[in-house]
């Protein structure tokens, strides 16, 4: 899922995909026709291929590094949107494109560091079988355990739903007392740089009507 | 005692959210926009290097990267990921293994591949193929969901927010009747560049 610029993948089981009611009839039967348009797929087996893609699939489906994916491609697509976008005037272009790489880079600088710290408590306090002292803290109770936690999916979930509302819990308090206060820091330090660029620009150009 | 109020929460997680993780999206993420478009918004208002026409731009952007963020996410995000789910569970995409094991039951499967109700979660009895089915939907599941993501929040939400921002700085500087430099080409104004 997205947080502020972070997604949770989640096992999902689609078994209670309800497709009720007026709408639900609806999407099924459009959903039906694309399906049926589509041509059956049978990607290339390759074992080395497979190994490639599920590690980079483990890596993708952490909190952390997935920050890093969704800052990295805000950072090269959201300031070029911004600058190009010609419906308001250039300054207030400049401005908007240098408040966003400056949220971009505070948010993802303090926002990566808690959810790679939240994730790494979760995973160590959350070992069914560990046995030193705090490898089993935030486990839930036995009997809640053996009844909702059955199987990998279910602990997986249940780390992921577990860090992620820790990590949303303190990025309520980081948001304001961090981010914020370091997106205005590198706003402003952006548009002066910004000002002075022009100011150069403007110092140098010959107007060629004279 | 401080045990307890700690296994609270967590049977609550545990209890709500392990079988079935997509209810507690909606809450997190409608707190973590929320939260994060609050703190930008007072960070704007609060900036006195920023002029009332950009602050007229620039609030506006920050609440509908919001509410876009957020319907985006549930448009694109989530429907790709759902889209991706049901290619592999009905079969439209599946690995050479299980490929052949419907070939070889054609006359059960075949009319029913591609159907959203067929599952072959429900048909697979074989581990092994089991195991290569999963494989190949977690991790086409998994790159579908980042694409979408990608897409969802770093393209089409900033062009969503941008244009309604843009309506809404166009409504304040005509209720206030201020003059702005008209928009123009980038790097055009007429004069030449040494």
């Amino acid at each position: 899922m997205y947080i502020g610029g972070s997604v949770m993948y989640v096992q999902n089981n689609t078994d209670n995909l309800a497709f009720e009611g007026r709408f639900g009839k609806f999407f099924r039967r459009i959903g039906q026709k694309a399906f049926d348009v589509m041509p059956e797929i049978t990607p290339k087996e390759s074992k080395k291929g497979i190994e490639k893609a599920k590690k980079y699939e483990d890596g993708m489906s952490k909190p952390h590094v997935n920050k890093l994916i969704i800052g990295g491609t805000a950072l090269v697509t959201q300031p070029f949107i911004d600058y190009y976008n010609h419906k308001v005037d250039e300054e207030t272009r400049t401005v908007a494109k240098n408040r966003t790489i400056a949220k971009v880079v505070a948010c993802t600088a303090v926002g990566l560091p808690i959810r790679k710290l939240f994730y790494d408590i979760v995973q160590k306090m959350t070992d069914k079988n560990g046995s030193k002292r705090f490898s089993k803290a935030l486990l839930p109770d036995k009997s809640v355990l053996r009844k909702y936690i059955k199987n990998d999916t279910h602990l997986k979930n249940y780390r992921n739903a577990l860090s992620t509302t820790l990590a949303i819990l303190v990025m309520c308090v980081t948001n304001f007392v961090l981010d914020a206060p370091l997106t205005t820091h590198f706003t402003n330090k952006l548009n002066a740089k910004s000002a002075k660029k022009k100011e150069f620009e403007q110092k140098t150009e010959v107007n060629i009507y004279g | 005692m401080v045990k307890n109020i700690l296994k609270k929460p967590l049977n609550w997680i545990a209890k709500s959210f392990s079988e079935n993780p997509s209810k507690m999206l909606i809450w997190t993420g409608v707190i973590g926009w929320t939260t994060s478009s609050l703190a930008q918004i007072g960070a704007i208002l609060f900036n006195p290097k920023l002029k009332n026409e950009q602050k007229s731009f620039l609030i506006p952007q920050e609440t509908w990267d919001a509410m876009a963020n957020i319907g985006m996410f549930f448009l694109i995000t989530k429907g790709g990921q759902l889209f991706a789910q049901k290619l592999f569970e009905t079969g439209k995409i599946a690995p050479k293994s299980v490929r052949n094991f419907l070939e070889r039951n054609k006359d059960l499967y075949k009319d029913r591949i591609g159907k959203l109700d067929f599952r072959l979660d429900d048909v697979l009895k074989n581990p092994k193929l089991m195991k290569d089915y999963k494989t190949y939907k977690s991790i086409g599941t998994t790159f579908t969901t980042v694409g979408c993501s990608i897409l969802a929040s770093n393209i089409i939400t900033p062009i969503v927010r941008n244009n309604m921002a843009s309506k809404m700085q166009n409504n304040y500087i005509q209720a206030k009747n201020i003059e702005v430099p008209q928009p123009n080409f980038v790097n055009y104004n007429g004069s030449m560049r040494i």
